[in-house]
């Protein structure tokens, strides 16, 4: 091979390497932590009470169901906002994720 | 290689461009040098050394688009996250402030709803008692007949 030749082969495998940078890809190292979720959702539900053998009456079998309806309702709001911080933490997380 | 993502963008495009450069000046100062008497000993060092530079520069500027489109896409995620994580923490807020509110209403609704109770005790009994099977059955709904 004479010098032009070996210069056009230098030129190739140059452009060769420059190609081959360029194609090199790497996946971006920074991720999304998972979220925390508030203090309040996550403590344990209340059990409901039972009705004491001794009590006979009406009115008691109606306070103790009120009061049983009453945690219900505290239940029932905080598991509503368990949906919601779901909802709002997974349209969070695909916004951010999502190109 | 993490060691780049502490050198500045313009440094390492700079020092890129410079091998790049050195290899390019190399090379051909080696051709030039095989041909004048007293440089002739260095023409081929030049010229071998001249096309490592040019190959190395060559893929390094290749890998420096790539390396700033990377720092890019790194710097655009971090503050995705950042402005993720306020809302994220700003919806916790407004979800536990909610609970606190509406806990205390239903708090005083139900005692509200008992002191009613105690204060129409007669109205509501009536002589009414109830048997231990209904005591029975009624915590049977409560606590499941499994338990």
């Amino acid at each position: 091979m004479d010098r032009t030749q070996w210069g056009i082969v230098l030129l190739v495998v140059a452009m060769m390497f420059l190609f081959s940078g360029c194609a090199s890809t790497k996946t971006v190292p920074v991720t999304m932590n998972f979220p925390e979720a508030p203090e309040p959702i996550l403590t344990q539900p209340e059990q409901l009470d039972t009705l004491p053998e001794d009590k006979k009456e009406l009115s008691d079998l109606l306070e103790n169901s009120t009061v049983n309806y009453g945690k219900y309702r505290e239940l029932q709001l905080k598991y509503t906002q368990w949906q919601r911080w779901y909802d709002t933490n997974r349209k969070l997380h695909k916004e951010t994720t999502e190109k | 290689m993490w060691l780049l993502n502490f050198i500045p963008d313009s440094w390492i495009a700079f020092f890129v461009l410079m091998i790049l450069v050195a290899g390019i000046v190399m090379y051909f100062a080696g051709q030039i040098f095989k041909y004048t008497p007293f440089t002739k000993q260095y023409g081929l060092p030049l010229r071998v050394l001249g096309s490592i530079l040019l190959l190395a520069g060559a893929y390094l500027n290749g890998g420096l688009g790539v390396e700033q489109e990377y720092r890019a896409r790194i710097a655009e995620m971090q503050q995705k996250i950042e402005v993720a994580e306020a809302k994220s923490q700003e919806e916790n807020v407004k979800i536990v402030e909610k609970i606190v509110t509406e806990t205390k209403i239903i708090k005083e609704d139900t005692q509200g709803t008992v002191y009613l109770i105690e204060q129409m005790k007669e109205q509501i009994n009536q002589g009414c008692e109830l048997t231990p099977e209904v005591v029975e059955l009624y915590n049977e709904g409560i606590t499941g007949r499994g338990k």
